[in-house]
């Protein structure tokens, strides 16, 4: 590498480490200062220990798992359910007239508005929770696909057409190809979404175990070194998710098919 | 006609039968129209099938009477103003923190690097993970509730703002530099119209995003008026006729945002501009 | 011949959701076990020793015990069909009556005196009267908070609102007072009991003078119908452990002592042996209760909280008392 490459590699960490030294020092300075009663405010130093401490025993491992465990199944239900109605609605003129109003109604509001009345419908734990992450995801997912069918070029189509291609063949090969960079946006988003809706029904629902509810539950005690520990997690999983799944997804086939520069 | 001539010919009349195009509207209301008669009456029966108690599957006479009643004495009206409020002040506070940052992070590439790490890690903090702790530091009621509504509406519109001031077709730029544009004169007649769509959209989504803070806020934070905490409060007494009423509400408004407020935005300033072909739906 | 094959999909998606959503609450047949649900506060305490002591199993009957924050959310549970039997104050109680299926079975206890106003230490209030234009962390829709706000409130002259009732579950009432999100609570022991102990709050009154606050052992009246031996057996369980809870006290304060510890609760024993000992625990419907109720329910009422007063004949059932008793 040339000495201007190295340099200009070492300035760029620098700089993308100094937002990083100011928060820090703001932080402990508030620490010091005694902003908020240190019980309501612990130092970074604490943050760290309690984090170090609660992945030893296993608990941030449990909690994580637990959350990701929900976060699966609930998203796998709103992506199949949202796919399908998406590319119904899509596909076929009078569904799409049907349950536009409908969706359109429902896609803006939040999903954990719903969450008090799954608690009288369902009761606490798992299930509900999972099903409301799913209800509040598939709206998106449904939006997004139906967009990205509408969007599959007539010339596309009609150049099929011509040469013999039948329904089924050009729903395989022209349609669902065609319509996958907004369908992989739905999802990602739908996603996104999800893992944040989750976090949100942890705390409502009582769930036994999950991140959400490790925060909740630290409110008994006090405990914020707790709650700042799980939300530094949160944060890592939820950028993980983000990067590994969808980007690793979209190489393999959007990007590799060329239908959107990396 | 050979046979592959036939069956395109076939395809072309069937498809001319059953078309793909958009048909008059009036067939598309009618069917919208039927759809939602169809759920409504699905509730009903469900609601008075007695496999969930009335309380919480209540019939549509019930729902509608409470949203009545809180109509009547005005407590819908100081709920709704209230969570309108906290989404405003909210949004407001984040338009100021985010477009200035977003410009310095789209113009100047040292602001970005900088930014760029702790937006990275920030972001996908879900708001209302913060809450228990925002109201140990705050209190229950509205200064947490806003501080949400800030944390979630700020970075995705930090985000769309910071992309679409970057991505300005650097052509344009030159061409303005050429004609001997410099700072203000730039910014106002080329970047900012330039870069107007994605901050609209950021706007957008940072509204929906809002939204969800604010209930998900009121759910956890207590104050003492609020739709998120209609619903909540309602679940006490098993009141589930109010919390579809709020629900209601609380669509009707998100509704009325997305359809009226930003379509005429977007009308009245990117499109007229001739920035995005057509309207969106 | 792709839209016929996608509504068929669709109509067959929509089919096994229902059933889906249905099932809970039929598929606990015969067999399964009773799911009981029950507080985590002192008046859970003889939940907890039935549990501790295996008073259901010796009984004769496989109970799955479920600990709530209280017992607005056992009631919840019980109307959603997850939970069969729970242990439910008064005001909850009421409202499920009201709305749902539920039938009283037994008094847990009469609770008065285990409820309390406390205040923060430093915040200057001395009674309740100085709660006016205070914020005061309350559960509500539990009998604790109808007590608060309908009974003890207007003793001192202020009315609802005069104080800003902040909804916050009885665990987290001390922390959202030390934290200054309100100046006082609402609560049930043992935390009030903690609040002094730790320095934390003063007892502005406890409810003992106010109110009998009488909990209820419930059930969903379609168990009950379908159950009915498996019940008569719970109750079973449920009156031996009431026998310890008043022959043997400090057995059961032992087992309380140790399940709050175990949740990080630090207080020492002889607290907890005056937290019961604050506890009537005796399972009879007494006479009063009717007229205690149905004032309730009237207040409720006149709140438009239920659609209507329960009939007391058909909520109230002491039968399955009578059947246990003349084992």
């Amino acid at each position: 590498m040339s000495p201007q490459g190295g340099l200009l590699r070492l300035s760029g960490l620098l700089l993308g480490g100094v937002a990083f030294v100011v928060l820090a020092l703001a932080w402990q300075g508030a620490y010091w200062a005694n902003v908020f009663p240190p019980k309501l405010f612990p130092s970074l130093a604490t943050v760290a220990d309690t984090l170090v401490r609660l992945t030893a025993n296993g608990t941030m491992l449990v909690s994580a798992g637990a959350t990701l465990f929900r976060l699966l199944f609930g998203f796998l239900l709103a992506g199949v359910v949202g796919v399908v109605v998406g590319l119904l609605m899509g596909r076929v003129q009078g569904i799409e007239d049907a349950l536009l109003p409908i969706v359109s109604f429902m896609y803006p509001i939040p999903g954990i508005a719903y969450a008090p009345l799954f608690v009288l419908w369902f009761g606490l734990g798992d299930a509900p929770a999972i099903l409301l992450v799913a209800v509040a995801t598939s709206f998106t997912v449904i939006i997004n696909t139906w967009k990205g069918v509408k969007s599959v070029k007539p010339i596309w189509i009609r150049s099929a057409l011509a040469m013999g291609a039948r329904e089924r063949s050009i729903f395989v090969k022209v349609i669902l190809p065609g319509a996958l960079p907004y369908v992989l946006t739905g999802l990602r988003l739908g996603l996104a979404s999800a893992w944040r809706i989750l976090v949100a029904v942890e705390m409502l629902m009582s769930v036994t175990r999950g991140l959400g509810w490790l925060i909740f539950g630290s409110q008994q005690f006090l405990n914020t070194d707790v709650m700042l520990a799980t939300i530094a997690v949160i944060g890592i999983v939820g950028m993980l998710l983000e990067r590994q799944v969808f980007l690793r997804l979209e190489q393999a086939t959007i990007v590799r098919w060329g239908m959107m520069s990396a | 006609m050979n046979v592959a001539q036939q069956r395109i010919a076939a395809i072309e009349v069937a498809e001319l039968a059953t078309p793909r195009r958009r048909p008059p509207r009036l067939v598309a209301l009618v069917r919208g129209a039927i759809a939602i008669a169809v759920l409504l009456a699905a509730w009903e029966y469900f609601a008075r099938s007695g496999i969930f108690s009335r309380a919480i599957t209540p019939p549509l006479e019930t729902i509608f009477s409470a949203l009545v009643a809180m109509i009547a004495d005005g407590s819908i009206f100081k709920h709704t103003l209230a969570t309108m409020l906290r989404v405003a002040i909210g949004l407001l506070i984040a338009l100021a923190v985010a477009i200035p940052l977003g410009m310095l992070m789209g113009r100047h590439p040292v602001w970005e690097r900088i930014l760029r790490p702790p937006l990275a890690v920030l972001m996908p903090i879900p708001s209302l993970a913060w809450v228990p702790l925002v109201v140990l530091w705050f209190g229950i009621g509205n200064v947490a509730t806003v501080l949400i509504v800030v944390y979630a509406s700020t970075f995705s519109l930090l985000y769309n703002v910071w992309m679409g001031v970057k991505t300005v077709n650097p052509i344009w730029v030159r061409a303005a530099q050429a004609m001997n544009a410099q700072g203000s004169r730039l910014f106002r007649h080329v970047i900012w119209p330039a870069a107007l769509p994605s901050i609209i959209t950021g706007i957008r989504l940072a509204f929906g995003r809002a939204w969800i803070a604010v209930i998900g806020g009121e759910l956890l934070a207590s104050p003492q008026w609020g739709l998120g905490k209609l619903i909540f409060d309602a679940k006490e007494y098993l009141n589930a006729d109010t919390m579809l009423a709020a629900l209601f509400v609380i669509g009707i408004i998100g509704l009325f945002f997305e359809r009226v407020v930003f379509q005429l935005l977007e009308r009245a300033t990117v499109n007229r501009w001739g920035m995005a072909s057509g309207a969106r739906r | 011949m792709t839209r016929t094959m996608n509504r068929r999909h669709f109509l067959g998606c929509t089919g096994a959701g229902a059933l889906a959503v249905a099932l809970p609450r039929w598929a606990r047949a015969q067999g399964a076990p009773l799911n009981f649900g029950f507080q985590n506060t002192s008046w859970g305490s003889v939940a907890m020793v039935a549990e501790a002591e295996g008073t259901f199993a010796k009984a004769g009957v496989d109970v799955k015990p479920f600990r709530f924050d209280g017992g607005k959310s056992t009631r919840d549970a019980m109307i959603a069909g997850r939970v069969d039997i729970g242990v439910l104050g008064a005001a909850p109680f009421v409202v499920g009556a009201a709305k749902g299926d539920i039938v009283a079975i037994a008094v847990a206890m009469y609770a008065g005196k285990t409820n309390a106003v406390v205040a923060a230490k430093d915040s200057g209030i001395k009674s309740v009267a100085d709660l006016k234009g205070k914020r005061v962390a309350s559960q509500l829709g539990s009998s604790t908070d109808y007590v608060f706000q309908n009974k003890i409130l207007p003793k001192y002259g202020l009315t609802k609102g005069d104080v800003q009732i902040a909804n916050i579950p009885h665990q987290n009432e001390i922390a959202a007072m030390v934290g200054k999100s309100v100046d006082a609570f609402a609560g049930v022991e043992p935390f009030p009991s903690v609040a002094e102990i730790e320095g934390l709050g003063t007892v502005l009154v406890d409810y003992g003078d106010f109110d009998i606050q009488p909990v209820f052992v419930a059930i969903n009246r379609p168990v009950r119908e379908r159950r009915r031996d498996d019940v008569v057996k719970f109750m079973r369980g449920w009156l031996a452990a009431v026998r310890i809870v008043n022959g043997d006290p400090q057995r059961a304060v032992r087992i309380v002592w140790n399940e709050f510890k175990a949740q990080g609760y630090d207080v020492k024993e002889a607290a907890f042996t005056r937290m019961l000992g604050k506890l009537e625990v005796s399972p009879e419907f007494r006479p009063a209760l009717r007229d205690y109720l149905n004032e309730q329910g009237q207040v409720l009422l006149k709140q438009r909280q239920i659609p209507a007063v329960p009939d007391w004949n058909k909520a109230l059932d002491e039968s399955v008392l009578a059947q246990a008793g003349k084992a």
